[in-house]
């Protein structure tokens, strides 16, 4: 497993893409209009990473890890050498917790500096929960890179993939939010948006975010449906 | 007895109604330079998916190196190389490209660098520098081949090989197969519809048509089925009359034009066994 991720993150590391898009997050960090006070700041900074960051972390991931997986076919080599099904797929979705949480520290890094240029009195559990806050906006991406990789890996599409990923990010929430609202079915609060908020009310208030482990044992099961499809899929020389 | 390092038994596979594969029996043994025949869609990548494990098979046995169950099977497919297209990362070069293949086989990177050295002078691609996505056809099929030899594989496994190739880069293949087998020992599966072509290179052959391996033989039986023998003279009316004068009897007399082949490596140069 470990020779899988490793060989992956080196040659994911000689993409121009990852870098690219690591500049325009670190621009729309920095570009991130400041609040007058700690708490306006904490939440604008909150806002961003919950909107623009999570997008600009996802795509480029799932372009690196998947895209170019799907277009050289160099899946079938690996198989073909001995390495199982599950491996590539557990180190797959390893590979992308690996990026967006190095993703997230940068992002951290880059708002701890701008937070602290504004003069404001941002107390030290503030930052803290900042920085839980891009954690949990971690797992997030995660669980939804997990859902996107079940439809990449059953069509090799990663343009499907990237589609519903970015659905999820930007309208499943509101759509989620909505049900939840007019049908008084609590949908939003099961939802991965739903746990990792809760997750997050926990830790603020000094108690266990039982939810969090909710969440992973969503992104397991979804890991384990498509490691249970892949290992039976067709695949092509 | 030969010890079989390949065998498929009673391999069936299916996609809906259409049988691809109607019970494969085939053997490989340690040493062979097995071809194997068949039109397109006869069947020949199938099977070669089926012993990389790219295919699931609905019936019957694959076993690679006398493994006797699923576990060893995963396992000994580390004993496989094999080139079947051309999986290679765009904007690597073909070091890269090895390298990252290398660290999936387990080589440290310290074992990598004189293995990748290696393999890339073997099929003449050292100190090629460009990136993958400007590599002619020729030279992807030769990365294909250095990726399949890394750490220098018992069985090697190329699936039509030539296809797409000048006459030389034909050639060039067909020596490196010979070499590979000659020099390092290595078994070599090959695929290919191309009757010369196979003939040229392989030692045993299999032929597979509509699903099934119909035939299974090796050089010396093609030998064995010729009545006639083809000698070159410097006169060929003499040799005639020298014929009949000894009391044999001309039964029939062809005249072989030289082939493509020759002919090509007669104009251009070069040599279709180098």
């Amino acid at each position: 497993m470990s020779k899988l991720i490793k060989a992956d993150l080196r040659r994911i590391l000689r993409k121009n893409i990852l870098y690219i898009f690591t500049v325009l997050l670190a621009i729309a960090a920095i570009a991130t209009k400041n609040g007058k006070t700690p708490g306006q700041q904490i939440d604008a900074m909150e806002a961003m990473m919950d909107g623009l960051g999570i997008i600009l972390i996802s795509i480029p991931v799932l372009l690196c890890v998947y895209g170019d997986e799907f277009r050289s076919g160099s899946m079938q080599i690996a198989i073909g050498r001995g390495v199982s099904r599950t491996k590539i797929i557990v180190a797959k979705f390893l590979d992308c917790v690996i990026l967006s949480l190095v993703s997230a520290l940068l992002l951290s890094v880059i708002i701890f500096i701008k937070d602290a240029l504004t003069g404001l009195p941002i107390s030290e559990k503030q930052s803290v929960m900042l920085f839980v806050y891009a954690l949990l906006i971690v797992v997030k991406a995660c669980g939804y890179f997990a859902i996107s990789a079940f439809f990449m890996m059953m069509s090799f599409s990663i343009a499907g993939g990237l589609m519903i990923d970015l659905f999820m990010l930007m309208f499943f929430d509101r759509i989620l939010k909505a049900i939840q609202y007019k049908l008084k079915i609590g949908l939003y609060d099961i939802s991965l948006s739903g746990l990792t908020e809760d997750a997050y009310r926990a830790i603020s208030a000094g108690s266990f975010p039982g939810m969090l482990i909710v969440a992973i044992v969503i992104i397991v099961v979804v890991i384990g449906a498509t490691a249970f499809t892949f290992n039976r899929k067709e695949l092509e020389l | 007895m030969s010890e079989a390092i390949i065998k498929l038994s009673g391999v069936k596979k299916s996609y809906g109604d259409h049988a691809v594969l109607k019970g494969i029996d085939m053997q490989v043994n340690r040493g062979d330079i097995y071809g194997l025949v068949g039109r397109n869609g006869a069947g020949k990548t199938t099977i070669f998916k089926m012993i990389l494990g790219l295919s699931e098979m609905n019936e019957g046995d694959v076993s690679i190196a006398g493994s006797t169950n699923r576990r060893e099977l995963l396992k000994n497919r580390n004993k496989v190389g094999f080139m079947v297209g051309n999986k290679f990362y765009s904007y690597l070069n073909a070091k890269e490209n090895l390298q990252y293949y290398a660290t999936i086989k387990g080589l440290s990177d310290k074992e990598a660098k004189p293995e990748i050295e290696r393999v890339l002078e073997l099929v003449g691609l050292a100190g090629v520098k460009q990136k993958f996505k400007n590599f002619s056809l020729g030279m992807q099929q030769r990365l294909g081949i250095a990726n399949a030899l890394l750490g220098n594989p018992e069985v090697l496994i190329l699936d039509e090989p030539t296809n797409g190739l000048d006459p030389q880069g034909i050639a060039d293949i067909r020596h490196m197969v010979r070499r590979f087998n000659e020099e390092f020992g290595m078994t070599v599966i090959v695929s290919s519809h191309i009757l010369g072509e196979l003939e040229h290179t392989a030692d045993r052959f299999g032929i597979i048509n509509e699903g099934v391996v119909v035939k299974e033989f090796t050089q010396e039986d093609l030998m064995e089925k010729q009545s006639s023998i083809e000698i070159a003279v410097d006169d060929l009316e003499r040799a005639k009359k020298a014929l009949n004068d000894s009391g044999v009897k001309i039964v029939r007399e062809i005249q072989e034009k030289s082939t493509l082949e020759d002919f090509y490596f007669r104009l251009v140069g070069g040599n279709k066994d180098e």
